[in-house]
């Protein structure tokens, strides 16, 4: 397996609040990696850096080989990066199909004929294709979940970035969602997950890294990363003794 | 009872036009969330150079909507990648300094290469009606005005809904971050969406320019029309914009037939400030 992604030694702040002060890894091509730790940690900066929504002040992030730290959010999604939001944010006056359509066509730079197919493939793999002619703004939690993740396949990435899908679903919905991404790891796509639901992060991920105010904790076997006493300390609030 | 009637027909007819001169501004606000105070000048920019297109090539001023509107599309779209586009992210006040600044270059230009004596554009078309009884006579101009209001937001609309390139302007204009992470260049999108919100302009320019006589300075009055029916439409609904375009037509030609000619103006503004009252974020708002 080859890097597909590497964060050399990023710097993130918000004005004069440095969020992330430094942090560096790599993913591996295929690969799901799992991202934990507690709220304020810097998971979402992180996410929002990869992105392009926020620009490191220092650092860079290769992409594929391509040096993107400072690239435009639209570029990054022609290059192959595409995310999902916690909270869903589809575009409530349009239907499934026309949500998926705009990815697939702009993002994917395909006309809109031959990305017909692609959506449409997108929309079945995460189990839409029912409701592909309703309006997003009727769709449930856990449909809109399936949107975001439709919408951003849509677009054809080779790195997927989900951001806590299995936040507000039930656990039946969540074993779907584990189901649904381990379908998509079979593709090939390189996935980066934040989650809050150790259980799923155990059972989905190749490995899994937890931040800690923007630093990194632990990078490592998934298991072994949840072993770590200072993940537990730091995450779970467990004492070492 | 003839007379009224007549007034209805003649306010909606008006409406029409109404709506016409309104919809890039509604169009413009709803997509990229900007108040153009150049609005009403790039229209009568528009009646300015189709004057200079019949008055050179001698074809009417329908006929040179072919030249102007792909010009004012051109006019539009720099203005906003080369201008707009690089202050958008700094708040409304950089956006509305630079379109009253448009506003005063765009006047003054007309002065100094038109003058301000009053112009029009001369049409057969101006002078004709239909007539449907001795009391009631339909001003041909007027209605196709109205016909042309109604159709611009008909086919926009249907662009909207039916081409990828309108549901990626869609995306940008409800939710900008994700139209960007689909891919979607917001950029050219805002611009694409100015030049035809300026295309329109130009083309109810034309109509206006057939109507009345206009001046380097009329574009306030078109601005203040475009103002009322975006307000009582809804700022963004473009179907809003239609209704609200015959709500205020209507309005100030009853205002004129019950409180005589002079009432016409303030009718359509005291049923503006009602509104504004009642629902102040319009007809159709979300």
């Amino acid at each position: 397996m080859s890097t597909i992604l590497k964060v050399e030694d990023i710097h993130v702040a918000y004005g004069r609040i440095k969020i992330i002060p430094g942090l560096s890894f790599e993913v591996q091509e295929g690969q799901v990696l799992g991202v934990i730790g507690p709220n304020g940690a810097g998971k979402t900066t992180l996410m929002n850096a990869l992105i392009g929504l926020v620009i490191p002040t220092q650092g860079k992030i290769i992409f594929d080989g391509v040096d993107i730290t400072k690239m435009s959010p639209e570029k990054r999604c022609h290059l192959g990066l595409g995310r999902t939001y916690q909270i869903p944010r589809p575009f409530e006056g349009m239907t499934v199909f026309e949500n998926v359509l705009v990815g697939a066509s702009y993002g994917a730079g395909r006309t809109e004929a031959k990305a017909r197919p692609y959506c449409l493939e997108a929309i079945k793999k995460v189990g839409l294709y029912e409701k592909k002619d309703v309006l997003a703004g009727q769709l449930t939690l856990l449909d809109r979940k399936r949107l975001e993740i439709a919408r951003a396949l849509g677009t054809n990435p080779k790195i997927l970035l989900l951001d806590e899908v299995a936040a507000g679903l039930t656990e039946a919905e969540v074993q779907d969602v584990q189901d649904l991404v381990a379908e998509l790891k079979t593709t090939g796509i390189t996935i980066i997950w934040i989650e809050h639901v150790i259980k799923t992060m155990v059972e989905s991920t190749d490995k899994l890294m937890c931040l800690s105010t923007g630093s990194l904790l632990k990078y490592g076997d998934p298991i072994e990363t949840m072993n770590c006493a200072e993940v537990q300390e730091v995450y779970l609030g467990v004492d070492e003794e | 009872m003839e007379a009224l009637i007549q007034s209805l027909i003649q306010g909606v007819l008006l409406g029409g036009l109404y709506a016409a001169i309104g919809i890039g501004m509604s169009l413009i606000f709803g997509i990229v969330k900007l108040t153009n105070l150049a609005h009403g000048d790039f229209l009568i920019l528009g009646s300015y150079i189709s004057l200079v297109v019949t008055s050179t090539l001698g074809i009417s001023p329908f006929l040179s909507l072919i030249i102007v509107v792909p010009v004012m599309f051109c006019i539009g779209f720099l203005v906003q990648n080369t201008m707009l586009n690089r202050v958008l992210a700094k708040g409304a006040e950089p956006t509305l300094m630079i379109t009253f600044g448009l506003s005063i270059v765009i006047q003054n230009l007309l002065l100094y290469f038109f003058t301000a004596d009053a112009r029009n554009l001369k049409s057969s078309i101006a002078l004709k009606s239909i007539t449907l009884s001795d009391g009631i006579r339909i001003p041909v101009i007027y209605l196709i005005g109205c016909i042309v209001g109604i159709v611009i937001i008909l086919v926009l609309g249907a662009y909207f809904k039916k081409t990828y390139q309108g549901k990626a302007i869609m995306a940008a204009a409800d939710d900008l971050e994700v139209a960007q992470l689909m891919g979607v260049n917001t950029k050219n999108i805002y611009a694409l969406a100015m030049g035809i919100s300026i295309s329109t302009a130009a083309i109810a320019g034309v109509l206006v320019g057939v109507i009345y006589n206009f001046y380097p300075t009329s574009g306030s009055s078109y601005l203040v029309i475009a103002f009322a029916v975006v307000v009582i439409g809804g700022m963004g609904s473009t179907y809003g914009t239609l209704a609200a375009g015959f709500i205020f037509g209507v309005a100030q030609v009853l205002g004129a037939h019950f409180f005589g000619a002079q009432a016409q103006l303030l009718t359509g503004y005291v049923v503006l400030l009602i509104m504004l009252i009642f629902r102040p974020q319009g007809l159709f708002s979300r």
